[in-house]
């Protein structure tokens, strides 16, 4: 995993999306009057509560006017995304929500990408697939894993086990990420497990989607390493995985 | 008392001599056919036969000519991806932008290949069981009927940042057809229509969402088909507008494993009756102890007064729930299920 020990303590997610207590830090660092980082990550919170993108391209707009775009990504846009992922995942926000969240974010992404001067540092390398024909949480989660620093490579829908093995290998993957909506088609993970060991590689193997949910013992039966169920819990456990 | 009797019973609060219970099997009739799924949904004849077979083999209260969730697409033009173990799934959606909205082709019910199958699988059974064994078929409601046609991601961003008059173009053109799809196979002979909407479920929208696009849709449609309509999530939860459901017309609604069913009866069980509740996708794995257990608990917590009906969440048992499972649901309901 590149970069993994300079970014270690420094930039990590987890602290990120522990939203409230980590902003409170923040404000003390940076508050000025009427505006602060936290003020501004709760406005666009808001906004994508309200699948309002008026209210969140005011916010950023102002944000932009006091901090710098990067501050804007890592300390306003991700730790917003983590959130709503978070409370979607506990029942208390809807995925028409997190689906509005994910267009808003793109157009916010675009307005700020012409004053984000250095890339970020990758993180990690995942490749993520649907093993059915539905895509849109995949979909979802990708925006939400390249705002976190790691890099993604898309094998898009009714992916074949094999392809994920072998995409996986060519890339230099350090996890692989499968979406399943249907049962039947969350048993295949079973044989991207079996294509991994037959190959004698460890590349850990994270899934989610609604089968997932439904029966919490499914990941095991099926061979993968973990299931999430939320954004944050996502990249903590990618973290957890890729650094074993 | 047969199962048409008890179930309709039971679906006007009064005592029955057990509690009814649904098994939705849409796939393992191939199974005990020995029949590839894509050949099983080929043919009504094998549909209709895989019913019979399943409700001799196990006893429970309905047949359910339902083939899968994609024939709608499939109707109006879309391709479908069948499976080894499990319902096909859709194709490429068929609206790629807005624009083809406009190009849409709305299937006549009575006159489409690709419905006639369904159509007649449930003529056939009519023939066989009708006031015997109540026929549930289903429709997709005409709100999350489009997120098959045109994906998910795209419904919902025309849904909630595209042209007004477009989304409500699009909403009744599928209004119109899940009226005229219900009704039609309740002129062919199904007893009571699942109405999926698995778009107004907590996991999808908000209450607020739903008042401002679903409710008055749901209602409007559900008014104008002629027979009961039960609200179904496809495994997603109704407790945000479990309030509203009986407002929309519906006769009963199918319940997530993830809502409290002793919730959901004490505060709507006099104005709706209830379905489900019994995990699909954990009862994979369920043994029949586990099946008996969780029959008994859906029982103690529903059934009290009538109004409930035993089955699973989702309307959809998986290929692989066993056979010892299925028997041990139906034996435990006849064990506790006596009112």
């Amino acid at each position: 995993m590149k970069n993994r020990a300079e970014n270690k303590g420094k930039n990590k997610i987890t602290e990120l999306h522990i939203g409230g207590a980590f902003m409170s830090g923040l404000i003390r660092e940076t508050e000025q009057p009427g505006m602060t980082l936290e003020t501004c990550f709760r406005d666009y919170l808001q906004s994508l509560l309200d699948c309002d993108p008026l209210s969140a391209s005011k916010a950023i707009d102002g944000a932009l006017n006091r901090f710098r775009p990067e501050e804007i990504v890592e300390m306003i846009i991700t730790p917003a995304l983590y959130k709503l992922g978070e409370l979607w995942s506990r029942g208390e926000a809807a995925l028409t929500q997190v689906c509005a969240a994910a267009i808003i974010t793109d157009r916010a992404m675009d307005k700020l990408s012409p004053y984000i001067k250095s890339q970020r540092q990758v993180r990690c390398k995942a490749v993520i697939g649907s093993l059915d024909s539905h895509g849109f949480g995949k979909n979802i989660v990708i925006r939400f894993l390249k705002a976190g620093g790691i890099e993604v490579t898309d094998l898009g829908i009714g992916v074949s086990p094999k392809t994920f093995v072998d995409v996986a290998l060519e890339s230099k993957a350090d996890v692989i990420l499968v979406s399943a909506l249907m049962f039947h088609t969350s048993l295949l993970v079973g044989e991207i497990r079996s294509l991994l060991e037959k190959r004698g590689l460890k590349i850990p193997l994270i899934v989610g989607g609604a089968p997932f949910s439904f029966d919490e013992n499914l990941y095991r039966r099926v061979g993968a390493d973990a299931m999430c169920r939320n954004m944050g819990q996502l990249v903590v456990t990618i973290e957890e995985l890729v650094e074993k | 008392m047969n199962s048409y009797e008890r179930v309709m019973t039971t679906l006007s609060h009064r005592e029955t001599d057990r509690v009814p219970v649904f098994l939705f099997l849409t796939v393992h009739g191939a199974k005990e056919l020995s029949l590839e799924l894509k050949e099983y949904f080929s043919k009504a004849e094998y549909i209709v036969e895989g019913q019979l077979r399943m409700v001799k083999r196990y006893g429970h209260d309905c047949v359910y000519p339902f083939f899968y969730g994609a024939k709608e697409f499939e109707a109006f033009g879309g391709d479908v991806v069948f499976y080894r173990d499990g319902p096909p799934n859709t194709g490429k959606p068929l609206i790629q932008d807005n624009n083809d909205i406009d190009m849409l082709k709305v299937p006549r019910s009575e006159e489409s290949l690709v419905l006639r199958e369904p159509l007649k699988a449930i003529e056939l059974l009519a023939g066989k069981v009708k006031g015997q064994i109540p026929i549930i078929s289903a429709v997709i409601a005409p709100f999350s009927l489009p997120a098959m046609l045109m994906g998910f991601e795209r419904w919902l961003n025309l849904l909630l940042f595209g042209e007004e008059e477009l989304r409500e173009k699009l909403l009744r053109l599928t209004r119109d057809f899940c009226v005229s799809w219900a009704n039609a196979q309740l002129d062919a002979g199904a007893d009571a229509i699942g109405f999926f909407d698995p778009l107004a479920t907590s996991d999808m929208l908000t209450r607020e969402q739903f008042l401002r696009f679903d409710f008055e849709l749901a209602r409007e449609t559900i008014s104008k088909i002629k027979g009961p309509v039960a609200y179904a999530g496809a495994g997603g939860r109704f407790q945000h507008i479990i309030d509203l459901l009986p407002k929309t017309g519906a006769a009963a609604v199918v319940i997530s494993s993830k809502d409290d069913l002793g919730s959901v009866k004490r505060n709507v069980g006099e104005k709706i009756n209830i379905f489900g509740n019994l995990n699909n996708i954990e009862m994979v794995d369920w043994t029949p102890e586990k099946a008996e257990e969780e029959v008994k608990r859906c029982i103690e917590q529903g059934a009290k007064g009538g109004g409930y009906i035993v089955a699973d969440q989702h309307g959809e048992l998986p290929y692989y729930v066993e056979d010892r499972v299925l028997k041990r649901i139906v034996d435990a309901v006849g064990r506790f299920g006596h009112e």
